[in-house]
């Protein structure tokens, strides 16, 4: 439905967005997910038609964004980093402002505005001066404003950034409620915010993709295999670690963070499609080694994360 | 165009629920009514008509200071240029606005025709063409002062780069004797001796007061309202063109 084709800006000397290429389908919630400074809210400019591209193109269902921006801002609804908000007006006649600017008819102006009101839960001080509502109001109208046209794809910067633990959870239950309606993309630097509302997963770094795919594709991507926690008491040093290395399927044996002495704790990594936590059993109760912990343990989206940065930092300095 | 006008009405209300159009026209009445009273001999509106214009240069710049700057500083320009609104439109309703307010202030000054009336008989004629005048003058102004608020996201360096702006374009007919004499010492290139000449002969049509004294006058010459409407839409098409390079 929006197409991001090879877009690269840079401001100064600086390569802000660097040759950036993803689809977003009809329909899905993508995460845009990247630390700091990755280049998400320039891109999302871009695609919300506020910034122009130094190259590529972004295109809803075709239509370039550079070539007919009016068409393509009527289907497309933003939320900026910073809600863009004027102090000095109530929080209706802002909505009516913007169903006024963003081409709603007439006629359903007044209603539409009730309506994303009730959805956001702002209708309670539709009446205040937007200057004296609280933060999380704040970014509620925000995501008001960006849903007032009912556009196809709404671009959503950071929407939880700034609010607190109950905020957060009221605005991703929101979200999660238009996703089934809407065509979602949104930002965060924030982990749990992205796996708790996304289908797919876009990590930008340093202006770059470093990987688009599911949640779980990008954890089997990385991982290939379990890795199990092991920890044993009652063996000789190394004992241990050689006698789970000549498991089937094991690849690597690691010694994990230190313990009581007397006990070895290890990362054991499997290969794929394998399961070595019945041999480790085994094996440990044959030696006549204690089995203290064993675990397994499920990669998270922060580690595809913090894996996926550190190898591009990596690969940078070389 | 009605997204001009959504523009417009947005600028109007938050213009008019603002102290400082109230303090402008506060400042604005005082001291023109001061002078007006301090330095009257005859019943007549040329001397209003001078003031009004003088003051309309000092109090123009603060108008439109706000005009985009105030956005982009609030960051409220990413709901503007992320809408179904063209540049054009933006730019015209941004305008209209401030001449929605340059125009209130021009014409609540028609209480001192209203009071030179009562007590004198002045000559009608040259009121109007007088007002037609100021009219074109502050648009003019509004014209040079939007444009210097599309720059800068600060309020202040708006109003001060438009008011001396303004004033540079004053005055500007006085570096024609420089150039004149320039043109004078240029006796072995004709070449250059045309470009000198052009360029006099445009600082002595640029300077933009000096196309309204006609207007007090009671003379409407088409030179002048064609001066005023150029500027007024040369000065509109760069903030356009100013809001474009930052986005589509």
């Amino acid at each position: 439905m929006l197409e991001v084709k090879n877009v690269t800006k840079n401001y100064g000397g600086l390569r802000a967005v660097d040759g950036v290429s993803f689809r977003l389908e009809k329909g899905e919630a993508l995460g845009l997910l990247g630390p700091n400074a990755a280049g998400k809210t320039t891109l999302m400019r871009i695609m919300a038609g506020y910034l122009p591209a130094d190259g590529g193109s972004v295109l809803l269902d075709g239509m370039d964004i550079a070539e007919s921006p009016v068409a393509v801002k009527r289907r497309l609804g933003y939320l900026p980093e910073i809600p863009p908000l004027y102090n000095d007006m109530t929080v209706k006649s802002y909505l009516l402002f913007a169903s006024e600017i963003k081409g709603v008819p007439k006629q359903s102006r007044a209603s539409r505005a009730d309506e994303v009101m009730e959805r956001t839960g702002v209708a309670d001080v539709a009446g205040r001066l937007i200057r004296n509502i609280s933060k999380g109001y704040r970014q509620r109208v925000g995501l008001a404003q960006a849903m007032i046209h009912n556009p196809d794809v709404l671009i959503l910067d950071e929407p939880t950034v700034g609010l607190d633990p109950n905020q957060i959870i009221e605005i991703r239950n929101l979200i999660k409620e238009l996703s089934e309606t809407n065509t979602i993309l949104l930002s965060s630097h924030i982990l749990t915010e992205v796996s708790a509302t996304c289908d797919r997963v876009v990590i930008l770094n340093e202006g770059r993709v470093a990987a688009v795919d599911t949640q779980e594709g990008l954890a089997r991507r990385l991982r290939g295999g379990d890795a199990l926690t092991v920890e044993v008491a009652g063996a000789k040093p190394g004992e241990a670690a050689q006698a789970f290395m000549s498991i089937d399927g094991v690849d690597g044996v690691e010694p994990a963070s230190e313990v009581a002495p007397g006990s070895e704790r290890f990362t054991v990594s499997c290969r794929a499609g394998f399961d070595a936590r019945g041999s480790i059993f085994h094996k440990t109760a044959a030696s006549g080694w204690t089995l203290l912990e064993l675990s397994r343990d499920s990669i998270s989206l922060e580690d595809v994360f913090i894996k996926l940065t550190a190898d591009e930092e990596a690969s940078s300095d070389e | 165009m009605s997204n001009a006008y959504y523009i417009f009405k947005k600028d109007v209300k938050s213009l008019f629920m603002s102290p400082l159009a109230y303090v402008v026209m506060a400042v604005f009445f005082c001291v023109s009514s001061f002078l007006l009273v301090a330095g009257m001999e005859e019943a007549s509106m040329r001397g209003a008509f001078g003031l009004i214009a003088t003051m309309l240069i000092f109090i123009m710049p603060f108008l439109t200071m706000r005009s985009f700057a105030e956005e982009f500083a609030s960051g409220t320009d990413e709901l503007l240029m992320t809408s179904p609104v063209t540049s054009g439109q933006l730019v015209a309703g941004k305008f209209m606005a401030v001449m929605a307010l340059a125009g209130a202030i021009i014409a609540l000054s028609g209480q001192y025709a209203l009071i030179i009336g009562i007590y004198g008989d002045p000559d009608w004629g040259p009121a109007l063409t007088g007002y037609a005048g100021l009219l074109l003058l502050s648009g003019a102004l509004a014209s040079l002062g939007v444009y210097c608020s599309s720059l800068t996201r600060s309020q202040p360096a708006a109003a001060v780069s438009a008011f001396g702006l303004a004033l540079l374009l004053i005055v500007i007919r006085a570096a024609q004797s420089a150039v004149d004499a320039l043109a004078a010492s240029f006796t072995g290139s004709a070449a250059a001796e045309a470009v000198a000449k052009a360029l006099s002969s445009v600082l002595e049509a640029a300077g933009v007061l000096d196309h309204y004294f006609d207007f007090e006058k009671g003379v409407i010459d088409s030179t002048h309202v064609v001066y005023y409407v150029a500027f007024i839409l040369l000065f509109l098409f760069f903030t356009a063109r100013r809001l474009d390079s930052k986005r589509f």
